[in-house]
């Protein structure tokens, strides 16, 4: 849903915004796209080469690259309304550059830029080129139907360095509003807000309820659409619900491919050693890919096992062909169509090899990974820790033999952070924590993170203890109320330390073969807040409906939601998004959930996001 | 053209243009600034001007072309047996005038090709702007005579469907299988006659079509009379066996040409197409993505850098060396100058 709406608006955009290609009665004419590097990552996992080039799209530019004049065709721009693209705009139309210029800004450009770009354009007096202009609410990068990315980089430091200024957290929070609301409209829908009190998805929260109330009285028309319909939950979550997903090892395929190959806007990019030396290749792992959208969940050993079968299935069919070409010709006009047919089939066999070379390579590569750093061990000792399980003698004995030298230095040190986040299972006793810590220190490495996650558990404990005494003084020592807390104290002290579901018990003896089907506290407040029944999660988020006004508030539905949308305050990863997406899967109902975050980020990306905080 | 735009697009033109006319001094404040004419006069411009108004008129040619296709997928694709001989004259004239199209088409991008190569031996953002156009053109061509292509294919194999039931309505099948319209033309007489002699079935067919007779032989009419009764059908059709027997030869003549013919222009345009089958095998691979030209190019940009830095370093150690050379020249000629003169 979300990609296709970004897609289509997109392809208008590049149509210079005429009636589409179905009225038209003429062939679109050839153009040129300008665009920064921001809206080149929102372009990239959208359209190829090939999709620009059925758009009439001749050459793609970067704005501040060097380019040269062809007075005789028009350009699409399509920028972030900044000073400085601003001032090459100017330029641009001063060089005459081109013969029409379409300006495309995402996200919307203030009165301020308009006024300063029609001053510029004046001045060379090539204001009348300037043929559009359109505020583009596309300030966000779409991976897939339903997960989204708001590509901010730096953003967890501006949130939660202690050294970090107001005015750093009050532009990273106001570029998550825009990003948000700009996927908002995109789906179409306004959204109920929900979202926990006490950190930045409050903040986040408050003005985007605010900004979308706005909107909604100054552009009814942005939302006149989809607005009527069936009205989504936006649960508004902060990173420090759920630390662990963003350390833990994972299984399944898409995860793995982040996690090893560092999958970039749904690009995978591998060196292979080839006779004329390491040579990189790229792949590109889109939805359209049915291999791919269909194994993103899966675990790591069918991956491997159904590439195995695509491959002999291919082979068989190549045999077929081949063999179809040796049956003796009895009707000449009989083997000429089959001729044809086989001829027909072949550019499609040619595609499914590219798809099995690729899953191939990148299924080597990560086993590779898997079996030099021993990750199903980490994967499985890491799940059973999160789950809470007291581990066995078998499993004791792994994980201290992980923590002294399994993987890599960045594993043990992921493996340890679990270990603190998760002390409750006594796994590992304090001496042997203590011991491993030394041995990372001895090894040089960079233990800010460590140092990070106990500074924030010291703010949890604190926050819950203030939490409990007002608390106890708002609502007194009733029945829901001590409920209320004691879950409210599990959810702080132990992130996911209560999510010991029935689940555990049956995968306990499978659990190196499938991918992490656990909830987790994301999806357990998620399935909460979409029953929407009153709850102790019910009660610990806020409530903001942006289509109530002040003065009148039409009182709260009961019904259950069957749209959603989470985002994530903060870095998100395939991980999460899976465990989001597997909670679909498991709803019944046609339920549709997207997930959003502020960034993607690598667990090594996290660590090292984490360390600029400490 | 921007009336309303969908949701995620705002449009700020008529904002835009206030503001430019506000700020704009003079007398022409009031209204909006009319799009000037464009004040270049670069002697690149005219040639540049030709080239897209040349690329402008073959892609408005080649949406023609494809919408003839269309109505001739169209008119191929209807299998009646009896709208045939007045289709056939339609279709044989848009298959010569699509086929011309292509043709000439081809000619024109490739003059085209030739001139954008002669006029531009530079590699610039023009020249792959120029090549970029005139590759959509020849895809875009290629599309339209692989269509072509199909729309004949499926026509003769129609063709040969409707020989093959018309031989199996024969009283004694002649030669058995797949025969040529060639033989059918080649056996006259009772044969010819069998096959302008379709059960009544196939009559209902066409009394209930609500294109009307469409049959042109002057037999029609008795055989549609007869429609009603079934029975009567052998003897209407012997008593118009000899009035029919010239004309069905004459039509399956005529069919045997249109067969003919099909399968000629099949050839022709094998070769035409054979210029642009490596073309589309380029294009059908266009999965690039946007970025990776960029980083590409990126990496060239810095391998670049690195080369110069190279030849800097280069540079000036030389120049190191140099006022090394100056420096012991200059001592010898203090040495000399102290010493000897």
């Amino acid at each position: 849903m979300l990609r296709t709406e970004q897609l289509r608006a997109v392809e208008r955009m590049l149509d210079l915004h005429l009636p589409s290609s179905a009225e038209r009665s003429y062939a679109p004419p050839w153009k040129v796209l300008v665009y920064d590097a921001r809206c080149r990552e929102i372009l990239s996992p959208l359209l190829t080469l090939g999709d620009l080039r059925k758009r009439g799209i001749t050459l793609h530019l970067l704005l501040d690259s060097a380019r040269d004049p062809l007075p005789d065709v028009p350009a699409v721009y399509f920028v972030a309304p900044s000073a400085a693209n601003l001032r090459l705009i100017g330029a641009d139309v001063a060089r005459r550059l081109y013969e029409a210029y379409h300006l495309n800004f995402t996200p919307s450009a203030p009165r301020a830029a308009l006024e300063e770009l029609a001053a510029l354009t004046l001045q060379s007096g090539g204001a009348g080129h300037v043929r559009s202009v359109v505020d583009q609410l596309l300030d966000f990068v779409a991976l897939d139907e339903d997960f989204f990315s708001l590509a901010l980089r730096g953003d967890f430091a501006a949130l939660h360095a202690p050294r970090s200024t107001d005015a750093a957290v009050e532009a990273a929070v106001e570029r998550m509003v825009e990003g948000l609301f700009c996927a908002l409209v995109t789906l179409g829908a306004v959204p109920i807000l929900r979202f926990r009190r006490g950190g930045a998805a409050q903040m986040v929260g408050e003005r985007l309820g605010a900004r979308l109330h706005e909107q909604l009285r100054e552009h009814p028309a942005l939302f006149a659409e989809g607005g009527a319909l069936v009205r989504p939950l936006l649960l508004l979550a902060d990173r420090s619900l759920d630390v662990a997903a963003m350390l833990q090892h994972s299984w399944s395929y898409a995860a793995l491919c982040h996690d090893l190959l560092d999958m970039h806007l749904n690009k995978v990019s591998i060196v292979e050693k080839t006779d004329q030396g390491p040579r990189q290749r790229t792949y590109d792992l889109q939805r359209s890919d049915s291999f791919w959208s269909e194994h993103m969940g899966a675990a790591f050993q069918l991956v491997a096992a159904d590439v195995d079968k695509e491959l002999s299935e291919y082979r068989a069919a190549m045999d077929e062909i081949n063999r179809g070409g040796k049956q003796e010709v009895t009707d000449v006009n009989e083997t000429t169509r089959a001729l044809a047919s086989t001829l027909d089939a072949l550019p499609e066999l040619q595609e499914k090899k590219r798809v099995i070379d690729a899953h191939m390579n990148i299924a080597t590569e990560l086993l590779g990974h898997i079996k030099s750093r021993s990750l199903d061990s980490y994967y499985a000792i890491e799940e059973g820790l999160i789950d809470g399980r007291s581990l066995s003698k078998e499993d004791k004995a792994t994980l201290v033999q992980l923590l002294e030298g399994g993987g890599t230095a960045e594993d043990r040190l992921r493996l340890l952070l679990l270990l603190h986040l998760h002390p409750d299972g006594h796994a590992v006793s304090k001496e042997e924590m203590q011991k491993a810590e030394a041995a990372l220190q001895a090894a040089g490495t960079d233990l800010r993170p460590l140092a990070w996650l106990r500074g924030v558990q010291q703010i949890n404990e604190m926050q819950v203890s203030a939490l409990q005494s007002q608390r106890s003084a708002e609502v007194g020592a009733g029945g829901l109320g001590v409920f209320s807390k004691a879950m409210k104290l599990a959810d702080h002290v132990g992130v996911g330390s209560n999510a010991r579901w029935v689940t555990s018990a049956l995968a306990a003896g499978v659990k190196q073969l499938l991918p992490s089907r656990r909830a987790t506290p994301l999806t357990r407040a998620l399935a909460a807040l979409m029953e929407n029944k009153p709850s102790a999660d019910d009660d610990a988020y806020a409530w903001i409906d942006p289509k109530a006004s002040a003065s009148h508030a039409p009182p709260r539905s009961r019904a259950p939601f069957t749209q959603a949308v989470v985002f994530v305050a903060g870095p998100g990863n395939y991980l999460e998004y899976l465990s989001v997406r597997h909670q679909l899967a498991a709803a019944a109902g046609g339920k549709k959930i997207a997930y959003g975050c502020a960034e993607v980020l690598t667990p090594r990306q996290f660590l090292d996001a984490v360390a600029q905080c400490a | 053209m921007l009336a309303a735009l969908p949701p995620p697009a705002v449009d700020r033109t008529q904002e835009f243009h206030r503001l430019v006319s506000e700020l704009q001094p003079g007398p022409s404040s009031q209204q909006p600034p009319p799009p000037p004419p464009p004040v270049d006069s670069r002697p690149s411009r005219s040639a540049a001007s030709e080239f897209s108004a040349t690329a402008a008129q073959i892609g408005a040619d080649i949406y023609a072309c494809a919408e003839r296709l269309g109505k001739l997928t169209r008119l191929a694709q209807s299998r009646s047996l009896f709208d045939e001989a007045a289709q056939a004259n339609e279709i044989n004239e848009l298959t010569l005038v699509i086929k011309e199209d292509i043709t000439q088409l081809n000619a024109k991008i490739g003059q085209l090709q030739a001139h954008q190569a002669h006029a531009r031996s530079q590699r610039d953002q023009r020249a792959s702007h120029s090549s970029n156009v005139v590759d959509s053109l020849k895809a875009a061509l290629a599309d339209t005579t692989i269509g072509f292509k199909d729309v004949l294919q499926t026509r003769s194999h129609n063709m040969k469907l409707l020989q093959e039931r018309r031989q199996q309505f024969k009283s004694e099948p002649c030669g058995g299988g797949v025969s040529s319209s060639m033989h059918a033309v080649a056996t006259p007489g009772f044969d010819s006659f069998s096959d302008a002699a379709p059960p009544a079935s196939i009559f209902e067919c066409v009394s209930t079509d609500g294109a009307g007779p469409s049959w042109a032989s002057p037999g029609a009419k008795p055989r549609r009379s007869a429609n009603g009764a079934g029975s009567g059908e052998v003897v209407i059709e012997m008593e118009q066996l000899q009035t029919q027997q010239l004309v069905p030869a004459e039509y399956l003549e005529q069919r045997a040409q249109a067969v003919d013919s099909v399968t000629r222009t099949i050839a022709e345009l094998g070769s035409i197409y054979q210029q642009l089958a490596t073309l589309v095998a380029e294009q059908g691979t266009m999965l690039q993505r946007i970025d990776v030209n960029v980083e590409d190019s990126l990496a060239s940009v810095e391998a670049g850098h690195e080369e110069l830095q190279k030849f800097w370093r280069g540079l000036s150690s030389n120049r190191g060396l140099m006022v090394r050379v100056f420096a012991i020249l200059l001592f010898f000629v203090v040495l000399w100058g102290a010493f000897l003169a």
